[in-house]
């Protein structure tokens, strides 16, 4: 367990930003640490059905939702991009 | 005795070079800061200045110039026009008076440089009158910002924002330090002459004194015109060493230099005069969009001028078209959501009316940034003020030094435009670099050496450069709590947006 700095991208967001993680933490509390501090300032908040997905940016496809980010092999400010499922 | 015409002795004085006797060619020229091209002195010596002049003609017109924008200065200063201007006139005086001021003066050094070791007598010339010309004009700008010290303390950073480490200011002297005051006097002259000056400053010194005289702001705009005569005159330097480059076979390198320059310069301008004129200049005064200038002076006139000399346009030719609707669009929500980090006093300038001119402009804007500054609007209405200032900070271009942005919007596909924010990034030498652009990345790529030790304000907050604590980051960026900008219209702003929600709940 350790610190770890990302630059995440919020669907919606302007640009990206730079935000510390712990590497335990899964992409499901990743997603949702991001959108604790975008939603509801930049993005409006979304709906409580939404889910809210992780991929490395570029990727086509979400990491699983339990993954922890040491389990993902980020490297310090890999770029990830969180968005809205489906 | 009657004095003998310019053109009776102009080739025969310019004819300076000489054969030194103490030490040897290369010691007096070195290569790295003279020539690094290896083009015989002998090509230098074709330079042919496009616009001749003599120093008394120089010093006569230069003094007229300076008497005219003085005299319109001192007339204009009793009117007490700062006192009654508006927070809109205001923010954009100091964004224009605080990054520029002092890089102007700067500059001096530059030409000073291109002087001292540029091979080519008759860019000598040139650049001294450049040098003079940087100085008397980074004086005026100074002297001019600090006239409105007494009223608002924002003026003081005409001078104190060079020495800072503030974020937009670091942006900015990465910029000018790579294409200005770091390389060969050719390749400087060719990025800052060709490139910058003749690229870009017309945006700048025309269009914005055009939006400054409709807005009343006389002496501004004499300032303005006063200083393009000084760069249009200057700027002349890069077009003979792009020719003489190109007939000795140097053409790609030139190439490369205008890329690169052309480049670096529009990403500082895109931020500096897109917020000017698409944001800051009250409604009423614009005279045209970003867009619009940029298609008259830069799409159409400088890329002629590019081909007309031989060159390419640029490769990313496209990716700049599309920039140029983009990219100050999203720094200008960086800007204003991120204030307490710059030191004047940023607005928002999205009134519904504004929106509407926005929209016109760049269709689209609504459904993409528009979205952003909803959510914005919406937690001031609220008075949720604390939501309108994100707790992260942004991530920053190692090149550029601005915010990584891309279309704003929804995620979804809005009018052909989607969300697309990309972050440019490269792993070199175990560090991951993020890059606003493919340009941006471009350049670092060419030399890495040359940029990969520079570290982004965020990297110096990750790394420990910038002392921790809620003021750790304002104290290493020279700002007292006073410095901190606020919204210059204390929120009220957001006014035009009830009528409609009070018609709405009727
Ligand atoms: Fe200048
Ligand atoms: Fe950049």
């Amino acid at each position: 367990m350790a610190e770890i700095p990302l630059a995440v991208l919020l669907e919606g967001d302007y640009g990206y930003k730079v935000q510390v993680f712990d590497t335990a933490d899964t992409m499901a509390q990743l997603a949702e640490k991001v959108a604790e501090q975008v939603a509801g300032v930049l993005v409006a908040p979304f709906p409580p059905e939404a889910v809210l997905k992780v991929r490395v940016q570029g990727a086509d496809d979400p990491l699983p939702d339990d993954l922890t980010i040491a389990g993902a092999g980020f490297v310090e400010m890999e770029s990830v991009e969180i968005y809205r499922a489906g | 005795m009657a004095l003998l015409e310019m053109h009776e002795w102009y080739d025969l004085t310019r004819a300076t070079n000489w054969t030194p006797a103490y030490v040897d060619e290369e010691a007096l020229f070195p290569p790295a800061l003279s020539d690094p091209f290896g083009i015989a002195v002998e090509q230098w010596e074709t330079f042919d200045e496009p616009y001749k002049v003599s120093y008394r003609d120089y010093v006569e017109t230069q003094r007229d110039k300076d008497i005219g924008a003085y005299s319109v200065k001192s007339a204009l200063a009793r009117a007490d026009f700062f006192k009654k201007a508006s927070p809109h006139w205001k923010a954009l005086l100091a964004l224009h008076f605080s990054p520029i001021g002092f890089a102007e003066f700067h500059s001096a050094s530059a030409f000073a440089r291109m002087t001292r070791f540029s091979r080519a007598p008759g860019m000598r010339n040139m650049a001294t009158f450049g040098t003079l010309d940087e100085m008397r004009h980074g004086q005026i700008q100074m002297y001019f910002a600090y006239e409105f010290i007494k009223h608002d303390r924002v003026f003081d950073w005409a001078h104190k924002s060079s020495k800072t480490e503030n974020w937009i200011i670091i942006s900015l002297r990465h910029a000018l330090d790579d294409i200005e005051h770091t390389r060969d006097a050719i390749s400087a002259a060719i990025m800052t002459n060709f490139a910058f000056e003749q690229g870009f400053t017309n945006l700048q010194f025309i269009g914005l004194s055009a939006d400054a005289a409709k807005a009343g702001d006389h002496t501004f705009a004499t300032m303005l015109q006063s200083i393009q005569t000084d760069e249009a005159r200057h700027a002349q330097i890069g077009t003979p060493l792009i020719s003489i480059m190109i007939e000795n076979g140097r053409k790609a390198e030139a190439q490369r230099l205008v890329d690169v320059g052309f480049w670096r310069i529009w990403k500082q301008f895109s931020a500096l005069s897109g917020i000017s004129m698409d944001y800051y200049t009250p409604l009423e005064f614009r005279e045209h969009s970003l867009k619009e200038f940029m298609h008259e002076w830069v799409v159409d006139q400088f890329a002629r001028n590019i081909k007309a000399l031989g060159l390419d346009l640029p490769w990313y030719w496209d990716y700049f078209l599309h920039d140029i609707e983009t990219f100050h669009h999203s720094q200008q929500i960086g800007v204003y959501i991120y204030r307490a980090t710059e030191w004047w006093r940023p607005i928002a300038c999205v009134s519904p009316a504004e929106r509407d001119w926005l929209e016109e402009k760049y269709p689209g804007w609504n459904d993409t940034y528009g979205k952003c500054w909803d959510v914005v609007i919406d937690n001031i209405r609220q008075g949720r003020f604390e939501r309108t200032v994100p707790e992260v900070p942004p991530l920053i271009c190692n090149m550029c030094g601005l915010e990584v942005t891309g279309v704003a919007g929804t995620g979804r596909q809005v009018n052909g435009r989607r969300w697309n924010a990309t972050d440019f990034h490269l792993d070199h030498e175990g560090r991951r670099y993020h890059f606003c652009s493919e340009p941006c990345k471009w350049v670092f790529e060419l030399e890495p050496a040359r940029y990969q030790g520079h570290r982004s304000i965020i990297d110096r907050v990750l790394d420990g450069t910038v002392p921790p604590g809620p003021d750790g980051f304002y104290e290493y960026m020279g700002q007292s709590f006073e410095e901190r900008g606020v919204c210059g219209y204390d929120y009220q702003w957001i006014d035009g947006y009830d009528p409609p929600r009070a018609a709405a709940a009727e």
